[in-house]
C-alpha cells in the first residue's frame, strides 16, 4: 500500500474505466453518428428520418444508462466492487461550456477547410481528446485508441471520397474499433478478475 | 516551538494512519464505495479493514450501511460531512507542515 492520496484520489475515475463499457457506449455513439450522415445523404430528410434519428438517440441513452448498469451489476461489481462517483454540480454545466467553444471553434476551422480534408481533421481533434483522456485518466488503451483514429482518418482521406461518404466511413471505422475494443477489455477483466465469495465483512 | 512542528503535533491521528488514510483518501472523491471495492483498492486484508472502518465510524467519520444486493450481502460505506471536513483540515495541516 505504497499509493500516494493523489492515487488514491484518482482510483475512481481509473475505476469507471476499467471495463471497457464507456468504449462500447462511445462505439454505439459513433455508428449512430456515421448511420445519421449516411441516411442524411442517401434520402431526403422526411418527419420519419428525423423520427429514425430520435429513436436511435433514445437507444443509445438507454442502452448507455440501463446496459452499463446491467453489466456492472453482473460482472463489475461482483468482482472488484461497487462504488458511486460523487456527482459535481458544477460538470454538467463546464461540459456544456466546453462543447459550445469546441462547437463554434470547429465551424470556423471546418468552413476555411476543403471539404474533402473534414474528415482527416475530425480524425485528429479525436485523435487528441483521445490521447487527453489517456493522459488525465491514466488509461493506456486510450492512447491506442487515438493512433487508430488518425489511422481511419488518414485512411478515409487517401479514399478521397466526398466529405460526406468519408465521414460516415470514419466514424463507422472508429465505431467498430471502439465497440471491438470495448468487449475484449470486458473479457480480458472478467477473465482476470475472479467472482468474489462474499464472506462476512 | 515551531509552527510546523506543531502543526504536525495537530494532525488528526485518527486518519493519519496509513490505512484508513488510504480508506478517507478513497471515500472522499466518492459518494459511496462497498467493502470488496476498499479492499481491492487500499490492499488491505478483510480484518484490518472491518477494524479500520470501525474506528472511522466510532470517530464519526464514515457511515457503514449493511444491505443486499439480490442474496448477496453488502456493506456500504461513505464520508460523513465530519470525515470531509476532517480530511480537508488533515490535508492542509499536512501541506503546512511540509
Amino acid at each position: 500500500m505504497n499509493q500516494s492520496v493523489d492515487q488514491f484520489t484518482r482510483a475512481p475515475q481509473h475505476y469507471e474505466l476499467l471495463d471497457g463499457t464507456s468504449e462500447m457506449v462511445l462505439g454505439l455513439g459513433c455508428l449512430l453518428f456515421s448511420a445519421s450522415m449516411w441516411l442524411g445523404t442517401e434520402f431526403t430528410v422526411t418527419w420519419q428520418w428525423l423520427a429514425a434519428m430520435l429513436g436511435g438517440c433514445g437507444l443509445l441513452w438507454f442502452i448507455s444508462t440501463f446496459g452499463t448498469r446491467y453489466i456492472r451489476g453482473k460482472l463489475v461489481y461482483t468482482r472488484s466492487g461497487y462504488m458511486k462517483t460523487r456527482r459535481q454540480p458544477w460538470k454538467p454545466v463546464l461540459l456544456a461550456a466546453s462543447a459550445c467553444a469546441i462547437a463554434v471553434i470547429a465551424s470556423i476551422v471546418l468552413s476555411q477547410t476543403p471539404q474533402s480534408k473534414i474528415p482527416l481533421l475530425v480524425s485528429l481533434a479525436i485523435s487528441a481528446a483521445f490521447l487527453a483522456a489517456s493522459l488525465i485518466k491514466g488509461v493506456r488503451r486510450f492512447a491506442v485508441y487515438a493512433v487508430l483514429s488518425s489511422a481511419w482518418g488518414v485512411l478515409v482521406y487517401l479514399m478521397k471520397l466526398s466529405m460526406s461518404a468519408g465521414m460516415t466511413r470514419y466514424y463507422l471505422l472508429l465505431g467498430i474499433t471502439l465497440i471491438l475494443a470495448g468487449v475484449w477489455t470486458l473479457r480480458s477483466y472478467v477473465r482476470h478478475t475472479p467472482q468474489h465469495n462474499p464472506e462476512a465483512e | 516551538m515551531n509552527d510546523r512542528i506543531r502543526n504536525l503535533a495537530d494532525l488528526d491521528r485518527l486518519i493519519h494512519e496509513p490505512g484508513r488514510l488510504a480508506i478517507v483518501s478513497l471515500l472522499s472523491v466518492v459518494e459511496e464505495a462497498d467493502f470488496l471495492y476498499l479492499m481491492n483498492e487500499t490492499g488491505l486484508t478483510k480484518g484490518n479493514l472491518s477494524s479500520h472502518l470501525s474506528k472511522l465510524e466510532t470517530g464519526g467519520y464514515v457511515k457503514i450501511e449493511k444491505t443486499y444486493r439480490g442474496k448477496i450481502p453488502m456493506t456500504i460505506c461513505s464520508l460523513t460531512q465530519a470525515g470531509h471536513v476532517a480530511f480537508k483540515r488533515y490535508r492542509s495541516a499536512l501541506k503546512a507542515s511540509l
